[in-house]
């Protein structure tokens, strides 16, 4: 394991590779609109971090050192070769010279748009602390399957293939990859939840895009921004290692890049490639984007002009860069894909289309019976209006917040009577919506696969204020609900962290702030850190836990006892002491009866919560 | 019947939108949109405030020292 110190450099050695390389790519991807490509160079930035994952864990060199070493030689040749020196220059002086100029300017003339940019920073800055530096993903499905694949390609320094009962573990992994870059140099997952804040950043820079391109004029973009990745669940999301956050980022930018037309060859151009690449990094995280696809080609249809036809009807014209970047992301995509569909015959793999199966796998075949239960969810029950602290797996809440209910629906829907650009983009966001609550099993944490909505409604307020211009005491009534529901989305995505047990993080500092803390207690005292625990775990058993904070332990999959004697005899031969076995009595029952003889006849001892030891272990 | 004026460049696909919009029209929308927001709040706020107390009262409570 590394030093900090030496782990530190080689994140660092890393980070400066990602971002010189974006650089580098910027000027492929630039529209001329500020916001767009401000995301797009994010989108980038975090591409490559993919794609060095993807690659060096190919070739078994996922690891602290290589990774840093083989960093800090590609950005030397990146600043040693002349073509990229230049692009990475002018990148720079694109991006810090007119922000570096308009600053101060902007300050003089806007100053409640620069001090809602302020503490948009600092709100930021807070969440950053807060939640990623102290707390730990307490999701269940990251605890479930997204960290176990990260502990184990940490673990392992390759893109080993789980050997988990979860089967969910099988899915797409780009996001997941993002969680390893920041886990595997310092060995830990202290900063695995750092990416969801990239993307949070995405989502603000999408929301201003959609927003000027429905004719919001600049510091009503800015307030869309901000309410925007107000909205509860958002940051919520950033802090859990789930993959819903990077399919919104993906939704928001796809719409943001689709819903204005082209305004020359070269614009068409450029939209059509980072529409690939950014659909194709998506559908890498998470298929999902696949059930929004609807709203996305109404708004490619609203906004068509013969321009792109021209331009997609011939591919030649695009630059050999551009097909570089949209074949890179194409196998970033498609990689998880071909790898399932080697191993398992299926692509989608665990995925059997239009099957419900009993783990609660999403079947991908559309069903209006689907839509009226999330509907229910979402009005008949209350989801609509949360009721209790925002969590990342929303269960039975929207987690849409005060100001996207309140104040964006109604809003909304008088924007939508006056304003014909705005009536597009909301039935495209509804279409997208009815598209996928129809297409995921309806239980009760559906509402999560719509958490990208409640960013039409914060627009819809704004396009109200400025389409609408209601009498002036009426629309400072409306903006005072405004601001005190927006701060109070704010303050209310903080009752998950407030839900917690604080005494325990001030005793504990990031060991585990989970639902599950009697249960990590007992781990964390009963088996030593650098153990090989055998778990025999039901399908959706929060396994990651076992792993420990630095990946220490060794999991290995207990099934069945393959003509041993008994559970210790297992155990000694598989090179473990410890067996992790929490429903012992209920599952397994072959294992269950061989574990209750060897704990009569005394070759197993009981520590509580589902761990047992073998005879003799510390 | 009152147009609605463009007051900046950046500001004139949004006027344009509007373009046609009686007065009466524009205060009927607003005063619907105000009342709605003031109901969902009103559903909002008896749903969630009580969360918010709870929540605030637990961090008090388990961050203040000599709490262990």
């Amino acid at each position: 394991m590394p030093s900090p110190f030496a782990a530190s450099i080689c994140l660092l050695s890393a980070l400066a590779f990602a971002a010189l390389s974006a650089f580098a790519m910027w000027p492929t991807l630039r529209t001329g609109r500020a916001a767009a490509d401000c995301a797009s160079l994010v989108f980038a930035f975090l591409g490559v971090q993919t794609a060095m994952v993807v690659a060096s864990g190919l070739v078994g060199a996922f690891k602290c050192g290589a990774l840093g070493c083989v960093c800090a030689i590609g950005s030397v040749a990146l600043l040693a070769a002349s073509a990229s020196r230049a692009r990475i220059s002018a990148c720079l002086r694109g991006l810090v010279v007119p922000i570096a100029r308009a600053m101060p300017g902007a300050a003089r003339r806007h100053p409640l748009l620069a001090l809602s940019w302020v503490a948009f920073a600092a709100l930021l800055a807070l969440r950053f602390r807060m939640f990623v530096l102290l707390l730990p993903p307490t999701s269940f499905d990251s605890l479930t399957y997204h960290l176990p694949k990260v502990a184990q390609w940490v673990q392992t320094g390759s893109l080993h293939l789980p050997d988990l009962p979860v089967k969910r573990v099988f899915w797409p992994g780009g996001s997941e990859c993002l969680n390893a870059w920041w886990a595997v140099f310092h060995h830990s997952d202290m900063l695995a939840n750092v990416p969801g804040h990239f993307f949070l950043a995405i989502i603000a820079l999408a929301v201003y895009e959609i927003a000027g391109n429905v004719g919001v004029g600049r510091p009503g973009r800015a307030w869309c921004a901000l309410s925007a990745v107000l909205v509860p669940a958002l940051p919520v999301h950033a802090t859990t290692c789930l993959n819903d956050l990077p399919v919104v980022a993906g939704f928001l930018h796809l719409a943001a890049l689709m819903s204005r037309k082209s305004e020359s060859e070269g614009d068409a151009r450029t939209r059509w490639t980072l529409c690939a690449a950014v659909a194709c990094l998506t559908v890498g995280s998470k298929p999902t984007l696949a059930f929004l696809a609807p709203g996305i080609l109404l708004l490619m249809a609203a906004n068509a002009r013969r321009t792109d036809f021209r331009v997609l009807l011939h591919p030649m014209g695009f630059s050999r860069g551009a097909a570089a970047i949209v074949a890179a992301a194409a196998f970033l995509g498609a990689f998880w894909y071909v790898r399932n569909w080697i191993r398992f015959g299926s692509p989608l793999y665990p995925v059997v289309l239009g099957e419900n199966s009993e783990d609660g796998i999403q079947s991908g075949a559309f069903s209006l019976a689907s839509v009226r239960l999330a509907l229910g969810y979402l009005l008949d029950k209350g989801g609509l209006f949360d009721g209790k602290p925002v969590i990342a797996n929303l269960w039975y809440m929207a987690g849409w917040g005060p100001f996207a209910v309140c104040c964006g629906i109604p809003a909304s829907a008088a924007a939508a009577v006056v304003s014909r650009k705005y009536r597009v983009l909301l039935f495209a966001f509804l279409l997208s919506a009815v598209s996928v609550l129809g297409s995921v099993v309806p239980d009760g944490s559906c509402l999560r696969f719509a958490i990208w909505f409640p960013a039409v409604l914060c627009v819809g307020f704004f396009v109200f204020l400025e389409t609408v211009r209601p009498p002036r005491a009426i629309a400072a009534t409306v903006a005072a609900i405004g601001l005190w529901t927006g701060f109070f989305a704010g303050a209310s995505s903080l009752t998950n962290a407030a839900a917690i047990d604080w005494s325990f993080l001030r005793r504990h500092p990031r060991s585990s702030v989970s639902n599950l803390r009697p249960l990590v207690l007992k781990i964390l005292r009963t088996i030593p850190e650098d153990a090989t625990v055998a778990a025999c775990l039901w399908r959706e058993d929060p396994l990651y836990l076992l792993y420990g904070p630095r990946f220490t332990r060794r999991i290995i999959t207990l099934e069945t006892l393959d003509g041993a004697a008994s559970i210790s005899e297992w155990l000694r031969a598989n090179g473990a002491d410890y067996l992790f076995f929490p429903r012992y009595r209920s599952w397994n029952h072959e294992v269950g009866a061989a574990l209750a003889r060897d704990l009569a006849e005394g070759r197993m001892e009981d520590r509580g919560m589902g761990v047992f030891a073998r005879k003799g272990s510390k | 019947m009152t147009a609605v004026q463009s007051t900046s460049p950046q500001d004139a696909t949004g006027a344009a939108n509007a373009r046609g919009l009686s007065r009466a029209m524009r205060v009927a929308l607003s005063l619907a949109v105000l009342c709605a927001s003031l109901a969902l709040y009103r559903q909002y706020h008896a749903k969630n405030w009580d969360i918010a107390r709870r929540a605030a009262l637990h961090v008090a409570r388990t961050m203040r020292p000599g709490a262990l």
